[in-house]
């Protein structure tokens, strides 16, 4: 018998939650649903962020010493970039409204491959940057998955990500 | 009788691919006593089933053959089995282990598509008045026009009587045919639709009762489905109902219930599809209807194989406690039946289940040959059943036993093991133990909030003081927590 460390109901060897109260019992199940919760938790602080647009300069004094550098790398177009920025605004260059992206994918066949002009966004928390798509026509996939409007997905070290159609192949260094 | 098909072994010795070792020296028997009877074998004969008397009798032989057998011989359906481990630690107490079993079609084939018989039956009794009804119509207008020229509809609606408001035809016909209500209803359907007026009592007997007369009508080449749309609880006519749900399961045509607002009997709806492994579902706000209307037509359109079941014929160191079906829909399983129904294999989502398994307690080291064998029908008009099957190696040793069970597994026993508690809430309020069902209900609220559900966890806190309070639970809450658990499954993040 094992025994709910919840609510004290013996189990079977082999169970993995409790048939009473729900928990998990069998170690496996408990680091499962701690891990899950562990990356919610990390999703759910940089939600709370709210998005920064262009022009708007919070922060980005205060936090530029600390940013981290963002590697870019178009394949399509062999081309690659360094930035340095708490926000990093990821789109197409508009002059009629003033409006120029730090990331501006319009020199990589950015209209054609169905990029928006705010298309997302890339902020640094403090901790490494996080990846948010700003309602984007054509979606922001990460890893090839397809990023829920406005919510914040932490980059790893190195990342493939698709702008609408564009490859952009992205990696932080400290 | 010695089979034809001289490469199937298990045909040559005239046993099941789930036959026991005991089974196959009976029929090895029974053949030399009918040679010794007179009934004489050729001598390439007698080597045939020696030599498949020879592998089956041997487990690694077989197991090898089995193996080779899949291999070779892709079926349509393939079964992926995983296990919460394949080892298991020799005790003296009984012990649970988990099957997480996804049935997939072989990808170069294309979906077997036989034209859909959908049948609509459709509650308009008072309380259907409003919006709901409203709601109900603009969504089967919508559906109309997704069906295709072959497809054929009809539309019922019922209160203490039923009426015939579309009667089944064949979408795409000739407009001018002899049947003047089959005329109108290709003409102006959307008419025809908007006359539906609510008022009477619920009598589903009724409107099924017609319903499955008018799909019988059109089933022939088809795949039939029905599916019925109610708001509130059938007067005295349960049993009937359920009876006529067994009948129609049998002749291969599907069933989805659908409940609208809170005060309609989930356990009802749920027991009305069972037979034919078929959806219950909720729908909350009217507006709901719509998608899922639109996804269980994607679904049909679209099956790989149909009236899939699994039989138990499990080994007898082995009890099947519990069941679930994930995908393409979340449906508890019904353990009484023999086979389990499991529904049709639908568009592209693949069929997925969770099994736990009691196993008995060992004394000495065995190892025990889990079978599972589903069977299905390519479509609806072939009478012919096929059978998959594949079978895992469980060992019971003293060996190691570190076994990891899968993210996936772990999620499947998490989303089944909550239905379950969720369930069990229910139970305690009728047996009156409502403090008992309070104080689960509080860790529900914990564990949604685990899941990260907080839609459930609020309904669960609420319900849980609303039984401390008053001890019982609110029907709106109950279809909430139920159903919100069945579909926990999309929602639990990986």
């Amino acid at each position: 018998m094992i025994t709910c460390s919840e609510c004290g109901t013996g189990h079977y060897p082999g169970a993995l939650f409790c048939e009473t109260c729900g928990a998990a019992v069998h170690p496996a199940a408990k680091a499962h649903v701690a891990a899950q919760k562990a990356r919610r938790k990390e999703r759910l602080v940089g939600e709370r962020r709210p998005p920064l647009m262009a022009g708007d300069d919070r922060g980005s004094t205060q936090m530029d010493a600390k940013t981290g550098e963002l590697r870019i790398f178009v394949p399509a177009y062999r081309q690659r970039l360094t930035i340095r920025a708490a926000v990093i605004n990821v789109g197409r260059a508009d002059p009629e409204l003033g409006f120029k992206p730090e990331l501006d994918l319009t020199p990589f066949g950015g209209l054609e491959k169905g990029v928006s002009r705010r298309h997302a966004t890339i902020q640094w928390d403090g901790r490494g940057y996080v990846l948010i798509d700003q309602h984007s026509s054509n979606g922001t996939w990460l890893e090839g998955v397809r990023l829920a409007v406005g919510q914040a997905h932490r980059l790893p070290p190195r990342a493939a990500v698709r702008f609408g159609d564009l490859l952009v192949q992205l990696s932080t260094a400290d | 009788m010695i089979s034809q098909d001289s490469t199937d072994l298990y045909a040559t010795l005239g046993v099941k691919p789930s036959a026991t070792t005991d089974e196959i020296d009976a029929a090895y028997e029974a053949r030399q006593s009918d040679a010794a009877s007179g009934r004489d074998l050729s001598a390439a004969e007698w080597e045939r089933l020696r030599y498949a008397y020879e592998v089956l009798s041997d487990p690694r032989r077989r197991d090898l053959y089995d193996s080779l057998v899949a291999e070779t011989a892709p079926p349509v359906l393939n079964i992926d089995m995983v296990l919460s481990g394949t080892r298991l630690p020799l005790l003296d107490e009984p012990q649970l282990f988990y099957v997480l079993a996804t049935v997939n079609s072989a990808e170069s084939r294309a979906a077997y598509r036989l034209p859909l018989n959908l049948t609509l039956v459709i509650d308009r009794s008072t309380s259907m008045k409003g919006e709901r009804l409203e709601t109900v119509i603009r969504a089967v207008s919508l559906v109309l026009d997704k069906l295709g020229p072959e497809d054929s509809l009809a539309v019922i609606s019922f209160s203490d009587r039923a009426e015939v408001v579309l009667p089944a035809h064949q979408r795409g016909g000739v407009a001018d045919t002899s049947d003047p209500a089959i005329a109108i209803a290709r003409q102006n359907p959307h008419d025809r639709l908007r006359s539906i007026i609510a008022s009477g009592g619920t009598e589903i007997y009724q409107g099924l009762k017609e319903g499955v007369a008018q799909a019988r009508r059109m089933a022939a080449g088809r795949n039939s489905h029905v599916i019925l749309l109610t708001d509130g609880h059938t007067y005295g006519d349960d049993a009937d109902c359920l009876k006529l749900a067994e009948e129609v399961a049998t002749e291969g045509i599907d069933m989805t219930a659908l409940g609208i607002g809170a005060d309609w009997n989930d356990q009802f709806l749920d027991a009305l599809v069972a037979p034919s492994g078929g959806q219950s579902g909720f729908i909350e706000q009217p507006g709901d209807l719509l998608p899922l209307l639109e996804s269980r037509l994607k679904g049909l359109a679209a099956a790989y194989g149909r009236n899939v079941t699994l039989s138990q014929n499990w080994p007898s160191q082995l009890q099947l406690r519990h069941g679930f079906k994930l995908s393409p829909f979340a449906q508890p399983m019904i353990l009484e039946d023999e086979p389990i129904p499991l529904g049709n294999l639908e568009g592209r989502a693949p069929l997925t289940f969770i099994l736990e398994f009691l196993v008995a307690p060992q004394t000495i080291p065995v190892r025990v040959r889990l079978p599972l064998e589903i069977h299905y029908r390519v479509s609806a008009d072939s009478g012919q059943f096929l059978t998959l099957q594949r079978s895992i190696q469980l060992i019971i040793d003293r060996g190691e036993t570190e076994n990891e069970p899968p993210s996936a597994l772990i999620d499947a026993v998490r989303q089944m093991n909550l239905y379950r508690v969720q369930e069990q809430v229910w139970e305690d309020v009728q047996s009156g133990r409502p403090d008992t069902a309070a104080d689960r209900m509080r860790r529900l609220t914990t564990r949604y909030q685990e899941t990260g559900d907080l839609r459930l966890a609020r309904q669960a806190q609420l319900e849980s003081q609303r039984l401390a309070n008053m001890g019982t639970i609110s029907p709106e809450g109950r279809k909430v927590l139920k159903y919100g658990t069945r579909s926990l499954g999309g929602l639990l993040d990986s």
